[in-house]
């Protein structure tokens, strides 16, 4: 069968229970692809055929016998390497933790294993989540599937270029600063970072456990929603793309005078905007708390808990992270607790602030990325990806989030928006999601790849 | 102005445990430091005068960076 790399989680499980295809088939054709594609995208630090194949079979066995976990059964989907699979390198991307073996599951996982998912290997990232993208680490960075001269964002850098290449339907990353959003919006896919504490982060190594969410990226929304199921609380999230009367919140002030995003990426939110008012959503302009507040005590939480983590560590082997690690984790060492007690309480404000946004509108609408992903030897603009977003606020707020391509830029490089909602109201956000996919070809477009 | 920079640069590394790390990547911990001098002005700029939750303000004095 053409294509099984680009079909969804949804679609396989659709196949799987037809008989048109089977976890063994897709499974091998996603190895494949793997096997050719990965030394130019690296999205991969480790394939772990053995166990993914052998998953493969027992699904299939299970699913021919009738014993069926559910729809992800049999589903393919790759994990950041800085998330516990049993058996698996844990390595965080670091010369540090090198040889480091998973002992058991994160907890995520394991409610994925137990769903049936098939776990295919660990995905490139930054070093711990922070320091990257960078050369002088034990592995290569993930590259731009778009273009593979060009960054794919961070720092759930393998998840997001992966899902673009179509090496696995899904991806569990991780978001601290718009971990998951970056990269989902670097490489033209969608990413989900939940309600804060709705996904558990056992088994996951920190960045700062205030401001950490494990959530998945993926091609197609219904496979965030299945996937997100899965992964947090079973409960099953009702997703519809009638958006008729949903009052969406356009938050314009963040790109256009808080930040300048490009014109193109200026006009692609007003397009989406435009879009979401004909398929009648009530779409109104609001305004946030300054994304540079919100920004700077982000920045303050996320360095002190950081340094907390690596102080001890960094201290005895400063050689052993890459240089960008260490001039970033070495800021919280010169954070004093009384700024990170003040940042907590403003972090409590600001999310008061954003809370009462939910009272006047549903969802908001806002940019993601100011600029398209620049090249890797754009060191500027490798800055500027970690300065020019709008992705922090809810980091610090807790409140859920997501990305999905709306436009391309004139170099051909995606560009995503935001979609954001109240806490625990993830079917909104994906509702909205799904309208939009449903309203225009962005989800369908992939990068042009050699086979 | 440079020489009380200078000096509170070696009391914090030193107060922050360091000194080695200072030796042998001097201009990561010098680059690590000024980007945290830059971020905690910010901060302090925010801090004075917004609400915290019980009502209260800062007060400026409460929020310098020591």
């Amino acid at each position: 069968m053409a294509d099984i790399h680009w079909k969804s989680a949804a679609e396989l499980a659709r196949a799987y229970r037809s008989s048109s295809l089977s976890p063994v088939k897709v499974v091998e054709s996603l190895l494949e692809r793997a096997y050719e594609l990965n030394t130019r995208i690296n999205a991969y630090l480790y394939i772990d055929a053995e166990h993914a194949l052998a998953s493969a079979h027992k699904a299939a066995k299970e699913l021919a016998q009738g014993q069926d976990l559910g729809p992800l059964h049999g589903i393919p989907y790759g994990v950041k390497d800085i998330i516990d699979v049993k058996g698996l390198p844990m390595t965080c991307h670091s010369e540090v933790l090198k040889d480091n073996v998973a002992q058991g599951d994160a907890a995520v996982v394991s409610k994925l294993r137990s769903a049936g998912a098939i776990v295919m290997g660990k995905l490139a990232t930054h070093e711990f989540a922070i320091g990257g993208p960078a050369f002088d680490l034990p592995f290569p960075p993930a590259r731009n599937p778009w273009n593979t001269d060009h960054h794919p964002g961070g720092s759930s850098s393998g998840s997001g270029a992966g899902v673009a290449a179509g090496l696995f339907p899904v991806a569990l990353g991780t978001d601290t600063g718009g971990s998951i959003r970056n990269p989902a919006g670097a490489c033209g896919v969608m990413g989900l970072k939940p309600t804060y504490d709705k996904v558990s982060r056992q088994g996951v190594f920190p960045l700062s456990w205030s401001l950490d969410h494990v959530g998945p990226l993926a091609r197609k929304v219904e496979d965030l929603a299945l996937f997100m199921q899965a992964m947090a609380d079973g409960q099953p999230i009702a997703i519809s793309p009638d958006i008729k009367g949903l009052r969406i919140g356009f938050v314009r002030h963040y790109h256009e005078s808080d930040m300048q995003a490009t014109p193109q990426t200026c006009a692609a939110l007003e397009t989406a905007a435009q879009t979401f008012a004909g398929l009648g959503a009530k779409v109104s302009e609001v305004r946030l708390p300054r994304l540079s507040d919100m920004a700077t005590v982000n920045r303050i939480i996320l360095t002190s808990e950081a340094w907390t983590i690596h102080g001890p560590w960094l201290r005895r082997h400063p050689e052993k992270y890459c240089q960008a690690s260490r001039r970033r984790l070495m800021v919280g060492a010169f954070v004093t607790a009384e700024e990170y007690q003040q940042a907590q309480m403003m972090a409590t404000t600001l999310c008061k602030q954003v809370d009462a946004i939910f009272d006047e509108v549903d969802v908001l609408l806002l940019a993601n990325s100011m600029h398209p992903a620049c090249r890797f030897d754009d060191e500027q603009g490798i800055a500027r990806n970690y300065m020019q977003h709008a992705r922090a606020p809810f980091n610090l707020t807790g409140h859920p989030a997501m990305s999905m391509m709306c436009g391309l830029s004139e170099d051909g490089l995606p560009i995503g928006m935001q979609i954001a909602s109240a806490k625990n109201r993830e079917d909104l956000i994906l509702s909205v999601a799904l309208a939009f996919q449903n309203a225009t070809t962005w989800s369908d477009q992939h990068p042009a790849l050699p086979i | 102005m440079q020489a009380v920079q200078g000096s509170m640069f070696d009391a914090l590394v030193i107060r922050a445990g360091l000194g080695e790390t200072c030796e042998k990547f001097p201009e990561d911990v010098k680059a690590a430091f000024e980007l945290a001098m830059k971020s905690c002005e910010s901060f302090s700029n925010l801090a004075v005068g917004m609400q915290v939750p019980g009502g209260s303000t800062y007060p400026a004095e409460q929020v310098s960076h020591g």
